[in-house]
C-alpha cells in the first residue's frame, strides 16, 4: 500500500488520539487541587498549599475542624458551620475548615512528607496562624478525632477543648484488635473484585488515578459502619490515596503492625473532652468509644440515635446540639 | 492463624482475578501431537477457550480465543476476551524460549464508572518443555491502549459533577514476572502460573501477585 493511501488513516488515528483525555491530568476523573486551580480558596503553609475556608469573626475563639481519612476532606463537615434552629457556631466562634496535607483539594505530595509528625506540624502552624498565643477548640471526625488526640498529646496547652466524633483507634494495639472488622473482606465482595479489576483499566501511577481508584472502596467496603451510601451519602471532593496509604504506614512497624500511640501523654490533659458516636456503628460505636474515653482523664460520651459513622453529615443538627452544649460549658475556659 | 488463612485466600482470589490468561503458556513441546485444545479455568475468573496449533511458514504456532467473566456474582459487565498467539521462538533439546502475544478487550462496571478497554499483552518464557511436563520462568507486559469511561450517576451526583466521559489515552499497563509449570495426563494438561505484578511505572498493585490455573483437553 502506498504512503498516500495510509496517510489519511494515520491522520485520523492521530487526531483521535489527540482528542483522548489524559487520566493523570486532574480535572477529568477527579477535580483539580489548589496546586492547579488558583480560584480555589487556599493558604500556603509549612511547605505546602492547603484548601481551606473560614467563617465568623477572626477575633472570636477559634474552632478547627479535622476531617476523616486519612485522605478524606472537609466537605461533609461543612454543614456544621451552617445555621440550625437560629444558631450557627460562627455566631460565637471563628470556624476553620481545611483539607489536610495531600487530601481533598489540597496539594498532593509523595511519601516523604506524608507522616504523622509532618501532619502534627501542619496543625500546629494552623493553630499559630489563626490563634497566635491563644488556645483553639478542635472538632475531629473519625481519623480527625485521632489527629486531634495526637495534637493534644503533643501540644496540650494549645487546646481549649475537643469534640471527637466517632474517632478511630487512638493507639496501635487498639487498631490491631479491630482491624479485621473494619472492612468487608468477603471473598466474593463486589467492591474487592472491582478494585482489583480496575487496575487493568487505569493503573494507579499518579495521584489522579490513585485518588480515583480510592473511590472504588467507598460505597461498600465498610457495611458495619452503617453509613448512608445510596442516596445522599457524605460527599467528598477528592480522596487522597497517598495520604491514606503513607499515614497508615507511618504508624506501622516494619512488619506492618500498627504501633502508633497518640495517648501516652494524655494524662496531663485535664480539660473535659466530648466523644460523640452513632448508635448504629458495630465496629467503632458506643462500646468501642466507651473504652477509648479512658485515655482521657476527663471525658464524656453522647450517643446519637439511628446514626452511623457519617453522623456529622446525616445528623448534623443533633451533633451540633451536643457540640454547642459542650462549648457552652467550657466557655469560661478559653484563654 | 485464621487471619493469615483469610488474608491468603483473599490474596489468591484477587491475584487470580488480575491475571488469568491461562492460554498464554501451554506446553509448546506438545504442539506436534494434538493440534486442538479446549480449556477452562475453573477458579475465580471463570474462563473458557479454544486454541489450535497451525503451521506458519513451517513454524508451529498456537492461535486461540478465550473469554471470561469476574467471579463475584458472575458479573457479566466485568469481562475479558482475548485473541492470542503462542510459539516456541528458539529451542535446544528440551530448552525453549517461547513468545506469546494477545489482543485483549475488557469491560468493567463498578460504583463510579463503566469502562471498556483495549490492550495487548506481550510475554516471553524460558524453560524446560517435555511432552509430559514443563517448567519455565516468564515475564511480560500487558499494556492498555485506551480506556472508555462513562461515570455513574452516583459519582456525578455526590462527588464530581464535572467528571468527563470519553476515551482516555495511555491509561496504564501491568508488568508481570514469575514461574509457570504444567503436567500432562493422557489428553489432559494441567498448568499453573504465579508471580509478581507491578504497574508499568513499577508501582505496587493490589494485590501484588498473580496466580492462574488452567485445565486443557487436547484432541
Amino acid at each position: 500500500m502506498q504512503f498516500k493511501q495510509w496517510a489519511p488513516v494515520t491522520l485520523v488515528l492521530l487526531v483521535a488520539c489527540d482528542d483522548m483525555m489524559d487520566p493523570g491530568e486532574p480535572g477529568y476523573l477527579v477535580p483539580m487541587t489548589v496546586a492547579e486551580d488558583a480560584s480555589i480558596p487556599a493558604i500556603d503553609m509549612n511547605g505546602s498549599r492547603f484548601h481551606m475556608e473560614t467563617f465568623g469573626n477572626p477575633t472570636d475563639p477559634v474552632i478547627i475542624f479535622l476531617h476523616g481519612g486519612p485522605g478524606g476532606d472537609y466537605r461533609s463537615m461543612l454543614p456544621m458551620g451552617q445555621r440550625y434552629d437560629g444558631y450557627s457556631l460562627a455566631d460565637d466562634f471563628f470556624l476553620v475548615f481545611w483539607d489536610q496535607r495531600g487530601s481533598g483539594l489540597s496539594r498532593r505530595h509523595d511519601k516523604d512528607v506524608l507522616t504523622i509528625d509532618v501532619y502534627t506540624n501542619d496543625l500546629n502552624e494552623l493553630v499559630n496562624r489563626y490563634a497566635p498565643g491563644r488556645q483553639v477548640f478542635l472538632i475531629g471526625h473519625s481519623w480527625g478525632g485521632m489527629y486531634s488526640t495526637r495534637y493534644i498529646n503533643e501540644h496540650p496547652t494549645r487546646v481549649a477543648g475537643a469534640v471527637l466524633i466517632e474517632p478511630g483507634p487512638l493507639d496501635g494495639p487498639t487498631f490491631e484488635s479491630i482491624k479485621d472488622e473494619m472492612f468487608d473482606f468477603n471473598l466474593g465482595a463486589e467492591w474487592l473484585n472491582d478494585w482489583a479489576w480496575n487496575s487493568q483499566f487505569l493503573s494507579p501511577d499518579d495521584h489522579a488515578r490513585m485518588d480515583y481508584e480510592r473511590m472504588l472502596g467507598l460505597k461498600d467496603s465498610q457495611p458495619r459502619y452503617h453509613q448512608r451510601m445510596d442516596e445522599n451519602p457524605a460527599p467528598f471532593w477528592r480522596l487522597g490515596a497517598a495520604a491514606s496509604k503513607y499515614l497508615k504506614e507511618d504508624g506501622d512497624s516494619d512488619s506492618g503492625i500498627a504501633v502508633y500511640d497518640f495517648t501516652d501523654q494524655l494524662s496531663a490533659y485535664l480539660t473535659p473532652v466530648l466523644f460523640i458516636t452513632g448508635s448504629l456503628n458495630e465496629v467503632i460505636g458506643e462500646e468501642f468509644q466507651r473504652d477509648q474515653m479512658h485515655n482521657y482523664p476527663v471525658a464524656s460520651l453522647v450517643v446519637v440515635d439511628n446514626a452511623g459513622h457519617d453522623l456529622e453529615w446525616t445528623h448534623t443538627r443533633e451533633v451540633l446540639f451536643h457540640v454547642r452544649a459542650y462549648l457552652d460549658e467550657l466557655e469560661g475556659g478559653v484563654s | 492463624m485464621k487471619r493469615l488463612q483469610q488474608s491468603a485466600a483473599i490474596a489468591l482470589v484477587l491475584a487470580s482475578l488480575l491475571f488469568d490468561d491461562i492460554s498464554a503458556q501451554w506446553n509448546v513441546a506438545r504442539f506436534d501431537t494434538r493440534p486442538n485444545r479446549i480449556y477452562v479455568d475453573p477458579a475465580f475468573f471463570p474462563a473458557v477457550g479454544y486454541s489450535r496449533v497451525t503451521s506458519f511458514f513451517g513454524h508451529s504456532v498456537q492461535l486461540g480465543i478465550d473469554a471470561g467473566v469476574v467471579a463475584a456474582e458472575l458479573d457479566r459487565h466485568d469481562f475479558r476476551g482475548r485473541l492470542h498467539l503462542l510459539t516456541s521462538i528458539m529451542s535446544w533439546r528440551s530448552l525453549h524460549v517461547t513468545g506469546s502475544t494477545a489482543l485483549i478487550a475488557r469491560g468493567t462496571d463498578n460504583s463510579i464508572y463503566r469502562g471498556y478497554n483495549f490492550g495487548a499483552d506481550v510475554s516471553a518464557s524460558l524453560g524446560v518443555y517435555r511432552t509430559g511436563w514443563f517448567l519455565a520462568a516468564e515475564c511480560g507486559f500487558d499494556k492498555s491502549g485506551a480506556t472508555h469511561i462513562e461515570h455513574s450517576d452516583w459519582y456525578r451526583t455526590y462527588f464530581f459533577p464535572d467528571a468527563q466521559d470519553g476515551w482516555y489515552r495511555n491509561p496504564g499497563g501491568t508488568i508481570h514476572f514469575g514461574l509457570s509449570a504444567g503436567v500432562t495426563i493422557g489428553k489432559s494438561e494441567l498448568m499453573a502460573r504465579f508471580g509478581q505484578l507491578r504497574t508499568e511505572d513499577l508501582n505496587e498493585l493490589t494485590p501484588p501477585m498473580y496466580v492462574s490455573i488452567g485445565l486443557g483437553f487436547s484432541f
